[in-house]
Order: C-alpha cells, then sequence, then structure tokens
C-alpha cells in the first residue's frame, strides 16, 4: 500500500518496472520505498531544468493569479452595483464586456498554456495558485461582496487546463481570436481608468498578458502546418 | 567522455548480453562492491539512452517479479566505442602508477 502510493510519483511504464525490480531483489518494503522516493525526486527535480515549468509556474501562474483575482473583483464590484442601484461602472456596458472577456479569455488561456506546457509539474502551478488566493482571502475585509468573488477566474482556468493536458488543437481562427480580444481587452482594461485598488505597471501587464495569447497562436500555427505537410 | 559509473553501467549491460536489465545490471554493479540505487541506475540509463549509447525497450513479465516487465538494456555501437575510449583512456592514465603496477 505504502509502496504503491510512493510510486505513484513514477510514470506508469517506469513504476512497472521500478515495483518488478524490487520484487525481484526481495527487498524490503522500507528500503523499497527509500528507492523509489529517491527515484521520483529524481526525476521531478530533472523536470525543471526545464524552462516550462518555470515559465508557467512562477511566470505565469503566481503573477497571473493576483492579476485575475483583481480582474474577477472588479467585475463582482461592477455586477453588484448595478444589481443594487442600477448605475453603469464608469466606463458602461463596453468596459463590464471588456472585463468579462479579459476574465474569461485570459483565465481560460493562461490554464490552456500551464496544462499543455507542465502536465508533470502541475501540482506546483497549483500550489503557486493557491498561494496567492488564500493570502487574497485571508485579507479580504468587503461587507458587499463576498470573498468568493476572488476566485471566479479559477473556472476558466480550471477548464483552460483540463483542454490543455488532453493536448486539444486549437483553430488558427481561434487562436487569432483569442489574441485579438485579449489584446483589445487589456488595452481597454490597463490603459483607462478601470483600476481600483491595484494598479500594476502597465508593461509588466502586457507581457504577462501577451505571452499565454501568444503561445496559442504560434501552438495553433504549428499545427496547422504539420496537418498541410501530412 | 564517459563518468566512471556511466562506463561500469554499459560494461556490465555488455557483460549480460541479451540478459541486461535494471535488477540484474543493479545485481551485478553491487556485486562489485559498489552501491547503485534504483535512481542512480535509471537515470544514468536515461542519460546514456539519450545520448544514444544504450538502447532500452520493455521485455517480458516473469512471475518473479509479480507480473512486471522489465526493461531491457542493450549497449549500443557507439556504447561500445565510448566505453573502449574510457578503457584506453583509464590504461594510459595508469601506467607507471605505483597502485597499478602492484
Amino acid at each position: 500500500m505504502l509502496l504503491n502510493l510512493t510510486a505513484r510519483m513514477l510514470e506508469p511504464r517506469e513504476r512497472e518496472v521500478v515495483l518488478g525490480d524490487l520484487a525481484e531483489a526481495q527487498t524490503g518494503l522500507l528500503q523499497s520505498v527509500s528507492q523509489v522516493l529517491d527515484l521520483g525526486i529524481r526525476r521531478h527535480a530533472a523536470l525543471w531544468a526545464d524552462w516550462r515549468p518555470w515559465m508557467t509556474g512562477p511566470g505565469l501562474t503566481l503573477p497571473g493569479s493576483f492579476l485575475l483575482m483583481g480582474v474577477s473583483l472588479s467585475l463582482s464590484q461592477a455586477c453588484v452595483q448595478v444589481a443594487d442601484s442600477g448605475a453603469m461602472p464608469a466606463g458602461g456596458l463596453t468596459w463590464l464586456f471588456t472585463q468579462l472577456c479579459l476574465l474569461l479569455g485570459w483565465s481560460w488561456t493562461s490554464g490552456f498554456v500551464v496544462g499543455s506546457l507542465s502536465r508533470r509539474t502541475l501540482w506546483a502551478s497549483i500550489a503557486l495558485c493557491c498561494w496567492p488566493c488564500f493570502v487574497c482571502l485571508s485579507k479580504f475585509h468587503l461587507e458587499s461582496l463576498s470573498p468568493v468573488c476572488l476566485l471566479w477566474f479559477l473556472i476558466p482556468a480550471g477548464l483552460g487546463v483540463r483542454q490543455g493536458m488532453r493536448g486539444n488543437r486549437i483553430s488558427r481562427a481561434v487562436a487569432f481570436g483569442i489574441a485579438f480580444a485579449l489584446t483589445l481587452a487589456m488595452v481597454g482594461t490597463w490603459h483607462g481608468n478601470a483600476q481600483r485598488w491595484w494598479s500594476p505597471p502597465w508593461w509588466l501587464v502586457d507581457a504577462l498578458m501577451s505571452w499565454p495569447a501568444l503561445y496559442l497562436v504560434g501552438r495553433a500555427m504549428k499545427s496547422s502546418q504539420r496537418r498541410s505537410v501530412c | 567522455m564517459l563518468g566512471e559509473f556511466e562506463y561500469l553501467l554499459i560494461s556490465v549491460a555488455a557483460r549480460l548480453g541479451d540478459d541486461a536489465y535494471g535488477a540484474a545490471i543493479r545485481e551485478q554493479v553491487e556485486a562489485m562492491g559498489r552501491t547503485c540505487s534504483i535512481g542512480a541506475l535509471y537515470t544514468t540509463v536515461d542519460r546514456l539512452e539519450k545520448k544514444g549509447l544504450l538502447e532500452t525497450w520493455m521485455g517480458e513479465a516473469t512471475a518473479q517479479r509479480g507480473g512486471r516487465a522489465k526493461r531491457m538494456v542493450r549497449v549500443t555501437k557507439q556504447g561500445a566505442a565510448a566505453a573502449q575510449e574510457f578503457y584506453n583512456s583509464v590504461m594510459r592514465a595508469s601506467q607507471g602508477v605505483s597502485w597499478a603496477t602492484k
């Protein structure tokens, strides 16, 4: 039981081989667990020699979670304002629509990129997403809003991760459409006066916003090129 | 140029021939008085396979292994050449030294 649980750190094929080797050598339980743990740690450490987990974890998930919580919050505040008093936010319906596009598009795109680029280090990306969520939830003190409104972005992000992990193909038109819509929404949001309690430098937000969408476009172009070669 | 442990693995795999697989290689290496963890074994096998010095494939399952498959290992021509080069270098470097003449 303990050995099988530890062996789950390994890929199924390697798990089979290693458990077979240990059975053949009649290795004791504790020694077997430590051997499997040693290999599992080596395998997971090796994954971090690549650029992908760094790009998707500390490079996207961590800062992205803070920014997306900001978008979730400003959208929720605007919705509550509309529901309570019927008064539209400063940018009107266009701003509201832009925020919604940004929240859905950016969360989904970021999730897709995380799912497709770093499947085996997904646990690290999840941890790096949870940490800012817990920090913000512990400091959230708005009576008019439930703390859950910070976490709306997790739903599209989760769907994106799932599709990214499945290796779903994105057509060129869809990828360009998403990138274009995100860029428009981003320009409308960061360069307007829509931000309230958080205002990161625009170039940082631009960079964080752009690369997942550009990745999506690049991936779609690559797969359409492959298809045309076949 | 190979590392010492890489040379050891290639030599043992070459000696075992068609019977070279993880557990057998590990047993032989440990019989030489050298500790060989499963982690060190398979990460080194992977590295050598990436360099084209070893080939691996999934072998048959046996009852002795609880019905689990083996990872078979074969030394490639490049692997044999790299091991030869390592051996020659060690032999050249050892000429005339006190421990080699004992």
